[in-house]
């Protein structure tokens, strides 16, 4: 099944791309999209991401840590988002 | 005495008539600065039905106890008047250089009342004050009033806070402007405009005092270290507030076609990697090392040649999802022309989009519009209607009181059209796609006002205090106390309201950086500024019920109530008014049917002067 994955600020800049559609398998979880972002743009991109508290990642317009966290399963044209925290008014 | 020059300059227009006075300590120790400060001067000074363009209004601006020192983040300045637009107290807040020089010209604050006979400017220097012929510069914009009074003063250097000729005209929402940075919100410059002060500058060269300057230097060596610590310092440093759009239209919270989607179509066009590529410059207040500030310039194209210091997230959004028009260049040119006439972006886009729904709606023609086709998509007619409401000229005069006046002179149904709260246009934040950010901006002692109890939580996932679930209602009456009382206390001392959103300061540091500016142990201790921040907020809904303002005026437009988000991730939602407000009022200790302040509550915070007013 396919996985769109939107970039932005750092995210954007590491992996020199706003978006990327993923082929994954059926029933994969968060976690396993990351992984698999970590082996296309590098250790860097993981560790970025891991920088808990300051890193937003979106299901569905969804926080993750709201859903089941890494372990969220994903389906079919899901789109996760990944950004960081960082605006104002 | 460190931080406060201790010397209130009051001015009367009317008569010409000066005087001075001290802060006092008890003031001092019980308000700390600031925010403080306007409220209980404005609260003390003003009888209630007092007419918000009449004499006895009021404008204070005020500079915080940090402005003007090293310490990071506090050099904005704030004013108070009541409010020709909304008729609530009224607090607007503008950054840049003014309040460091307010300081050193020898003042906290400026007390200006009375009407002048003639246009007339305000001249601080050195401790010393007069009021100058201002007939030639009535008329002139913003930025050339800046320049012009430099060359007649002989000092590049002099700060200006001046309005434009929509505060000459009396349009409702003028703001008032100070090289570029604005305390846009609320009218602040229509009242100036009502006092024919065209203008006031500022030059000084006193010191500000410190009371422990060994121990105030490691406090600001702390809070920079703590800035540079921060994961997101570089980012927000380098954006500012233009990534914003990002997350309101993925959260599906960014209004659009007046609050009936939150997706704009086309946003990729006005994410912040587009506006990196506008940028020319960065810009920063006095001591602030975040520098969020952006020189713009639009591509060459429609409006060949325009730039603006922004535009910031509000006015991204004022000038393309109330007109559903993603065209980046747009929002460069509408927000430098709003500079210029001394208007704010908010109210201006708002009303704007007002008027393309009732046009949409056939309720306006072109025959009110003067053959401007206001339909969707087109963003031709704005920078015209933005001149129009700055002379009150054509269809601009009517929407130049407001789009809930404006409705209230159209009719035909068209009040529902409005999005307002208290008279106050709502900013870019639907708050059916965030149930904290919703309750504040529906309980802010000034109107819909984002900035009185941004919920960062929410909007930009912050996990301070803790993570939450936007759409939830539970713990939202509380969150939003959290946070509007959080923000009233860091308002003591005027700090940006950026570094709060982002978790940059603590209220200990905070309290460390006050304790040892001023000497003033109790500063100290965050308990109490936790306690003056619900004070402040408290004081403030008092001055509201005095006017007559109560729960029946925390009201939402009925869409946002009634009609769900159409689709992206928040399909479905509404905003559920009546448990959050009654959730908030009860942790308030406010009567949970009237919305006012129980005498207990009072009494606790140290206002019982407010009983039976």
């Amino acid at each position: 099944m396919e996985i769109e994955v939107l970039l932005f600020g750092r995210f954007r800049e590491i992996a020199g791309t706003r978006q990327q559609v993923l082929t994954v398998q059926e029933e994969a979880r968060l976690s396993d999209v990351l992984e698999q972002l970590d082996e296309i743009y590098g250790s860097g991109f993981g560790a970025e991401v891991k920088r808990r508290g300051w890193v937003r990642i979106l299901i569905n317009g969804r926080e993750y840590g709201l859903l089941d966290g890494m372990e969220t399963l994903l389906k079919h044209n899901d789109q996760i988002v990944i950004l960081p925290t960082i605006g104002g008014g | 005495m460190g931080g406060h020059k201790n010397r209130i300059l009051r001015v009367n227009l009317t008569d010409s008539k000066f005087s001075e006075e001290a802060l006092g300590d008890e003031l001092i120790h019980d308000y700390v600065g600031g925010r403080g400060f306007g409220v209980k001067l404005l609260y003390d000074d003003l009888k209630p039905g007092t007419d918000p363009l009449g004499e006895a209004n009021e404008l204070i601006f005020v500079a915080g106890p940090l402005a003007g020192t090293n310490a990071q983040s506090f050099a904005r300045w704030k004013v108070f008047f009541k409010s020709p637009l909304t008729g609530t107290y009224f607090k607007s807040s503008g950054g840049g250089h003014l309040a460091a020089e307010m300081k050193f010209a020898g003042f906290d604050a400026i007390v200006v009342n009375g009407v002048s006979e003639k246009p007339v400017y305000l001249w601080i220097h050195d401790g010393k004050y007069e009021l100058r012929d201002a007939a030639y510069l009535w008329g002139v914009d913003c930025d050339d009033t800046h320049t012009l009074i430099r060359e007649e003063l002989h000092d590049p250097h002099i700060r200006v806070a001046c309005i434009g000729p929509a505060g000459e005209h009396g349009v409702r929402y003028a703001g008032i402007f100070s090289d570029r940075r604005t305390a846009g919100r609320g009218g602040g410059g229509t009242v100036m405009g009502s006092k024919r002060l065209k203008a006031i500058a500022c030059r000084g060269r006193e010191k500000v005092e410190i009371a422990e300057p060994s121990s105030f230097a490691n406090a600001v060596r702390e809070q920079v270290k703590s800035y540079k610590a921060h994961p997101m310092f570089e980012s927000f440093s380098t954006m500012g507030t233009q990534t914003t759009a990002e997350f309101t239209n993925l959260l599906g919270m960014f209004p659009t076609k007046n609050f009936r989607e939150g997706i704009l179509p086309g946003w990729e066009k006005i994410e912040g990697a587009e506006y990196t590529k506008l940028r020319v410059r960065k810009t920063a207040c006095y001591s602030c090392m975040i520098h969020c500030g952006n020189i713009t310039k639009a591509r060459n194209g429609r409006y060949p040649g325009a730039w603006a210091e922004g535009p910031e997230y509000e006015t991204i959004w004022a000038f393309t999802g109330t007109i559903a028009d993603s065209d980046i260049d747009l929002t460069v040119a509408a927000d430098k022309l709003c500079d210029d006439l001394g208007l704010d972006t908010i109210s201006t886009g708002s009303a704007i989009g007002f008027a393309y729904e009732l046009f949409e709606k056939g309720i306006i023609t072109t025959q009110d519009t003067e053959g401007m086709e206001l339909t969707y998509g087109n963003g031709e007619p704005v920078l015209r209607l933005i001149r129009q409401i700055a002379y009150r000229e054509g269809f601009g005069d009517v929407l130049a009181d407001g789009s809930l006046r404006a409705a209230q002179r159209i009719g035909k149904e068209s009040v529902q059209f409005s999005m307002h709260v208290k008279g106050l246009e709502l900013p870019g934040y639907d708050p059916r796609g965030a149930k904290a950010h919703g309750l504040n901006l529906l309980t802010a002692n000034i109107g819909a006002d984002h900035n009185s109890g941004y919920a960062p939580q929410e909007v930009f996932g912050s996990p301070i205090p803790k993570p939450v679930d936007r759409f939830a209602i539970e713990g939202k009456g509380e969150l939003t106390k959290w946070n509007q009382d959080l923000t009233a206390f860091f308002e003591t001392g005027i700090l940006c309201s950026f570094v709060p959103a982002l978790g940059m300061l603590s209220a200990e540091l905070y309290g460390k950086l006050l304790s040892t500016l001023t000497g003033i142990k109790d500063f100290v201790d965050p308990s109490y500024l936790w306690h003056v921040g619900e004070k402040i907020f408290n004081l403030e809904r008092m001055f509201n019920v005095r006017e007559g303002f109560g729960a029946k005026d925390d009201v939402f437009p009925q869409r946002l109530m009634s009609e769900p988000l159409p689709a992206g991730p928040g399909e479905g939602q509404i905003f559920e008014a009546e448990p959050l407000l009654k959730a908030y009022y009860q942790v308030r200790g406010w009567d949970v049917t009237t919305g006012i302040p129980v005498a207990s509550k009072l009494n606790e915070l140290g206002l019982s002067f407010t009983l039976g007013r």
